[in-house]
């Protein structure tokens, strides 16, 4: 097998997700392009309404329709000949709700771990009894035995204790990091090659987050898989991913890889947004906070969306027109008319 | 140390739940200790830190200072300009004085205010049940402090649905400094807020702490949010105070095992891809304490004697307490 480490997995192109409401329309994602490769991790960074999460939806088509729907923009996803070479690409965003195909893709192709494990585990079967519901789905002529099997040795691989015997327990009867231990055992039972991780650390104490964090990283470099990582907070971004894509309001306002996007900010929201968190480490000066508040989402926007909290804002052009997303230095891509 | 120096002086306090069987008679089967002998001071305007993971008694040891919550035992007493109130031993009009000067603040800004209540009426509330103020008295002096904390005017005579998250919480910091406070448990009160808001309410606090003069007790999971608020710090595991020292030295020589394993473990932004300590194990099962040190089964230093018995909390500098077995045994790092 071609263990190409740049291998495209999942391109984003110009996504547009937007949820129909009685107040109005939400475009909660809104024109998203970005790249998911093989063995590498996207950081998604965004506070809420920043359509973080509903990216990584429309990714899985998890997005409820009515009231979401794909608007515009593609998700290609690319399937590989044993030589590297491109087999084929399926347009996920396309695809017909609930159609074979689509079911083909979920687990398979693009797994996901979410927030709070023990609202996305069922509470009335066993650990056991979910993962092989995913396995008998997914990968056609599996047996009984097999996914008894694979799913002791998965529970083990992620760390869960009595492995055999938790294979039968309910979710309710594990612990948060436990219950999180066993999503991630669910997502990798069909060998996905792109994991989604939202917010999967968020609802847990500090050092069992460093535990699943430190496995997410080691199943990556074992499974060689691309993961795209959620999360709004930026130190754990900042561990875990290769590349970060910063989002304000539906839309992607700067995009690098993780050392330069933290040395050298260039956006006016994500250089706020670096001062305006306490470190463990830092400096212990003043924190500078991003004034306002966050806009309603059914506000119409005549020009940059953080215009309004900006505090290089330029009157009359970043109020009147809409800056796009542009390559500023090799790798480094901003929304500002600063940059321009 | 000079009783004037202090505002609260905490000793052996205890938070007990019972554990009952089913039915209305049910029998006692046993205690959950969420707080279990707690000892430790608050200085005169400073912000004391109170940081651990769940279930380790911070949130119910903020909840007993605030009278939310009886003890179960132990000794608090409290030292105002106007005297000292025993808290045990109060009587109402004493406990009334209590209440005016021991505020809290909440996590929650969406579930801490009453929804059928203008600002006017939530931040006035406390005016009129303590004879301060009523009517245009009552207004004025909310319309100061909600001022004060980042709101309008325009404001008061609405209600808490028309506010953001951010503004919610500044609502409730109005509501208890309207009273002049002079000690306020802050229990997590911006792990419910967005990144960009919380540091306007972590700069907001600092502001109002120096022009009231202000005593914090402030409670948090996050030890970075801590680091930035506290003079001091108190780490607490399984209802136990097991490290208190001052913020450079807590986070620079800790001398408890629990305490450098939390400081390990918060993620940092000047980590970038490299990979960490990690231990294993999780916050023990209240229910089922291990015997001797509770830390012991998660504590890679931990000896024979550990598992046996309970340490105590000694005094190993100025202002700092620990509680282990191993002391000097071992070099501990910090951040």
């Amino acid at each position: 097998m071609a263990e190409n480490k740049n291998q495209l997995l999942v391109e984003v192109d110009d996504l547009k997700t937007y949820f129909h409401l009685h107040e109005g329309t939400v475009k909660a994602v809104d024109g998203v392009s970005f790249n998911l490769y093989k063995g590498k991790t996207l950081g998604v960074i965004g506070e809420s309404g920043c359509g973080k999460s509903v990216t990584s939806q429309s990714i899985m088509r998890l997005v409820q329709t009515p009231p979401g729907k794909i608007e515009g923009g593609h998700i290609w996803l690319y399937h590989y000949n044993e030589d590297g070479s491109v087999k084929d690409k399926v347009d996920i965003a396309a695809l017909k709700p609930e159609s074979k195909e689509l079911r083909a893709i979920r687990w398979r192709d693009v797994a996901m771990i979410f927030q709070e494990p023990m609202t996305s585990m069922s509470p009335v079967h066993t650990v056991y009894d979910q993962i092989n519901e995913a396995m008998m789905l997914h990968l056609p002529g599996i047996t009984k035995e097999e996914t008894r099997a694979r799913t002791i040795e998965l529970l083990r691989r992620v760390g869960i204790p009595q492995h055999e015997k938790m294979a039968d327990a309910y979710s309710y009867q594990l612990s948060g990091g436990m219950r999180q231990r066993a999503m991630i055992a669910m997502a990798l039972s069909c060998n996905p090659g792109l994991l989604i991780a939202d917010e999967p650390t968020t609802a847990l104490d500090v050092t069992v987050e460093s535990q699943i964090l430190e496995l997410i990283r080691e199943l990556q470099a074992e499974y060689n898989m691309g993961i795209m990582y959620i999360s709004h907070d930026l130190a754990v971004v900042a561990e875990m991913s290769d590349d970060i894509m910063v989002m304000y309001l539906g839309q992607a306002v700067e995009k690098a890889d993780t050392n330069e996007i933290f040395d050298n900010p260039l956006h006016p929201y994500t250089q706020a947004l670096w001062r305006s968190i306490p470190t463990i480490d830092g400096s212990l000066e003043r924190l500078d906070s991003i004034k306002g508040t966050i806009p309603s989402p059914y506000y119409k926007h005549s020009g940059c969306r953080f215009y309004g909290r900006c505090e290089k804002r330029i009157e009359g052009k970043c109020d009147e027109s809409f800056p796009e997303l542009l390559e500023v230095k090799p790798g480094h891509q901003v929304r500002c008319f600063l940059y321009e | 140390m000079n009783s004037q120096d202090i505002i609260l002086d905490v000793k052996g306090l205890k938070k007990y739940f019972p554990l009952k069987s089913g039915g209305l008679f049910g029998k006692v089967q046993g205690y959950i200790k969420a707080v279990d002998d707690v000892t430790f001071y608050v200085k005169r305007g400073e912000t004391i830190g109170v940081v651990g993971e769940s279930g380790c008694g911070k949130t119910t040891l903020g909840r007993c200072i605030s009278l939310l919550y009886e003890p179960t035992a132990g000794d608090v007493k409290v030292y105002l300009d106007e005297g000292v109130l025993d808290v045990g031993n109060m009587n109402k009009e004493e406990t009334k004085k209590f209440r005016r000067n021991v505020q809290m603040i909440f996590q929650d800004p969406y579930a801490s205010l009453n929804p059928r209540m203008t600002v006017l009426n939530i931040v006035g509330e406390s005016l009129l049940v303590n004879d301060v103020a009523k009517g245009d008295e009552m207004e004025q002096m909310v319309g100061q402090i909600v001022q004060k904390v980042g709101l309008k005017v325009e404001h008061l005579r609405r209600y808490p649905h028309s506010f953001s998250g951010g503004q919610r919480q500044r609502i409730g910091i109005a509501r208890a400094l309207v009273i002049n406070p002079q000690l306020v448990v802050a229990d997590e009160p911006v792990s419910a807020l967005d990144v960009s808001i919380q540091a306007q309410i972590l700069n907001q606090l600092k502001d109002l702490q120096k022009d009231f003069g202000l005593s914090y007790m402030f409670v948090s999971h996050n030890m970075s949010v801590i680091r930035y608020m506290s003079d001091r710090i108190m780490v607490m595991y399984a209802g136990k105070l097991v490290e208190m020292a001052p913020r450079e030295v807590l986070l620079n020589h800790p001398r408890h095992p629990y305490t450098e394993l939390l400081l390990s473990a918060v993620p940092r932004v000047s980590r970038r891809g490299s990979f960490r300590l990690v231990t294993p194990g999780e916050p023990p099962d209240l229910l089922n304490l291990p015997q001797g040190c509770v830390f012991n089964p998660r504590c890679k230093y931990a000896k024979e004697v550990c598992k046996e018995v309970a340490p105590s909390l000694v005094q190993v500098g100025p202002d700092h307490f620990v509680r282990c077995h191993t002391l000097d045994e071992f070099e501990l790092k910090g951040i």
